[in-house]
């Protein structure tokens, strides 16, 4: 992983946590955390419970702000905090540089009041502005690629879990984001529906050039899935390496510790 | 005392004139509550402490006194110093501020029942904020909240009797006017009685039909 510094001065970074602090009233979760994510890179983050690896999400999501430092994605600045919260940029410039992160979350967090289909179009539609036969072709199309082409009349609470989360993965798709956050998506989904949804990301890691940055406790997906494994724990990332690395020979006792336990 | 058919057939064209003011009152004033209660709501929600305040005042006062003495205000006082409308838009007005103050909170309670995911896919979906509440938040509560909107609507329809207080001959003020000329108080109330209980027994099996179908895609 030593070539990230020659190639890094060319391609901007997809996504790059400076110094990045987070803290919920005393406790500090992120701490001081430099990350960097290249295009089309796959990241596995993976930790014991309360580590901060959904927070590392939200933050790049916005659905958090940091406290301290700067997140960048494609060189431009997302959020930042401490002194660099002041300079805010218009909403239009914010927006377009947010737009390039899409996400899927843990509990799907579907539009109930709308069918599959309509759940894929309305960002396109609304946000975008496409045409509804435009934005239909192609909730069609991602519907038919995580393997619901025949549900895309159903309500969500029609659906399995797992037919739930694949629309939410086809709907965070339709808004062609560059990178991609995976937060367990897998964690509130019955057992037998948990291979149908990652088989849809796999297909979706070898199909498209989105980085993705997945958060999961389903530690062979994490190693498949991954171009690069990070562990973490308190807010700090302790092992950031190849998968065969981290899985088969991980250098740091507390990774060695963590995989440990999540074996038996 | 007999209950006369003439007398009835001569009431009966009266009450059904009222029948239909009673009715465009309650529809009205059901408009108007809810765009205030809504507003009401949304603004609560601000982080504008002055109008916060301004709105929980008046949600206060409007709670704490009878909807017949704020009627009273709006009819003969508020001309003296403002401007002064007709009986029935008086009753709107006042039917509509009046149930807004209840309707703000069945509303406030509706948004907060959308779960936080929902904002969250929104900003996921770079929705901006107005499209997260017409698309999205609002769709979603007033589902929550209709069938206690139906139960304030049946209240309203009652309570649009009191309109018969400030001089409009709705239903109530048209059995009035009738029992007052012909002394006929028997039959102008018993009927006057049996319309009211039919029309707000069907509103409210249309409240329990709307209670019994609050999931989607069950249609
Ligand atoms: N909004 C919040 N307010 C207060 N504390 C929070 C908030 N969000 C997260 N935390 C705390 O931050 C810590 C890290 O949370 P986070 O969700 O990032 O961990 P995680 O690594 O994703 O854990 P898990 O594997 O259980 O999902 C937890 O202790 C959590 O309680
Ligand atoms: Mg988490």
């Amino acid at each position: 992983m030593d070539h990230q510094s020659t190639s890094a001065s060319q391609a901007p970074l997809a996504a790059e946590f400076v110094n990045v602090s987070k803290s919920f009233g005393a406790f500090t979760i992120i701490d001081d955390l430099n990350l960097q994510i290249r295009p089309s890179e796959r990241v596995s983050l993976i930790g014991p419970s309360g580590s901060g690896k959904t927070t590392i999400l939200r933050l790049l999501m916005t659905l958090e702000r940091p406290n301290e430092g700067e997140i960048k994605v494609f060189g431009d600045v997302l959020s930042a905090g401490g002194e660099g919260a002041a300079k805010a940029r218009p909403d239009r410039e914010f927006r377009a540089i947010r737009g390039k992160i899409g996400m899927v979350f843990q509990q799907f967090n579907l539009f109930p009041h709308m069918t599959a289909l309509e759940n894929v179009m309305e960002a396109p539609v609304q946000v975008l502005g496409t045409q509804r036969q435009e934005a239909r072709d192609l909730a069609e199309c991602l519907l038919k690629r995580v393997g619901l082409a025949e549900k895309g009349a159903s309500y969500p609470s029609q659906l399995s879990g797992g037919q739930q989360q694949r629309v939410a993965i086809a709907r965070a798709l339709a808004m062609k984001p560059q990178i991609m956050l995976f937060d367990e998506i897998t964690s509130a989904l019955d057992p037998e529906v948990i291979g149908e949804v990652l088989e849809v990301v796999h297909n979706l890691a070898h199909e498209t050039k989105m980085a993705m940055l997945v958060v999961t406790h389903e530690m062979g997906f994490a190693r498949d899935i991954a171009d690069r494994v990070i562990f973490m724990e308190r807010g700090k990332i302790v092992e950031d390496a190849s998968p065969g690395e981290i899985f088969n020979s991980p250098r740091n006792d507390r990774t060695k510790a963590f995989l440990n336990a999540i074996k038996r | 005392m007999n209950f006369s058919p003439q007398i009835v057939a001569e009431l009966l064209p009266a009450l059904l004139r009222g029948t239909v003011v009673t009715l465009y009152a309650t529809a009205a004033g059901m408009a108007v509550a809810l765009v205030v209660g809504l507003l009401i709501a949304i603004a609560r929600r601000g982080s504008n402490p002055v109008a916060v305040l301004i709105i929980d005042s008046f949600v206060t006062v409007v709670r704490s006194t009878p909807l017949l003495i704020q009627l009273y205000l709006l009819f003969y006082v508020l001309p003296l110093y403002g401007p002064s409308f007709s009986p029935l838009f008086t009753g709107i007005l006042g039917l509509g501020l009046h149930y807004s103050s209840y309707i703000s909170e069945v509303f406030r309670a509706g948004i907060d029942a959308v779960p936080r995911g929902q904002w969250e896919a929104c900003i996921a979906l770079q929705f901006s904020r107005v499209k997260t509440w017409t698309r999205i938040v609002l769709p979603q509560a007033f589902r929550i909240v209709l069938p206690q909107i139906g139960n304030y609507l049946i209240s309203m329809y009652k309570h649009a009797s009191l309109l018969a207080t400030i001089t409009v001959v709705e239903l109530l003020g048209a059995a009035l006017n009738f029992a007052g000329e012909t002394f006929r108080y028997f039959e102008a109330f018993t009927l006057v009685g049996i319309i009211y209980f039919v029309i707000g027994f069907a509103f409210s099996r249309l409240v329990r039909y709307l209670e019994q179908r609050t999931t989607y895609g069950r249609a």
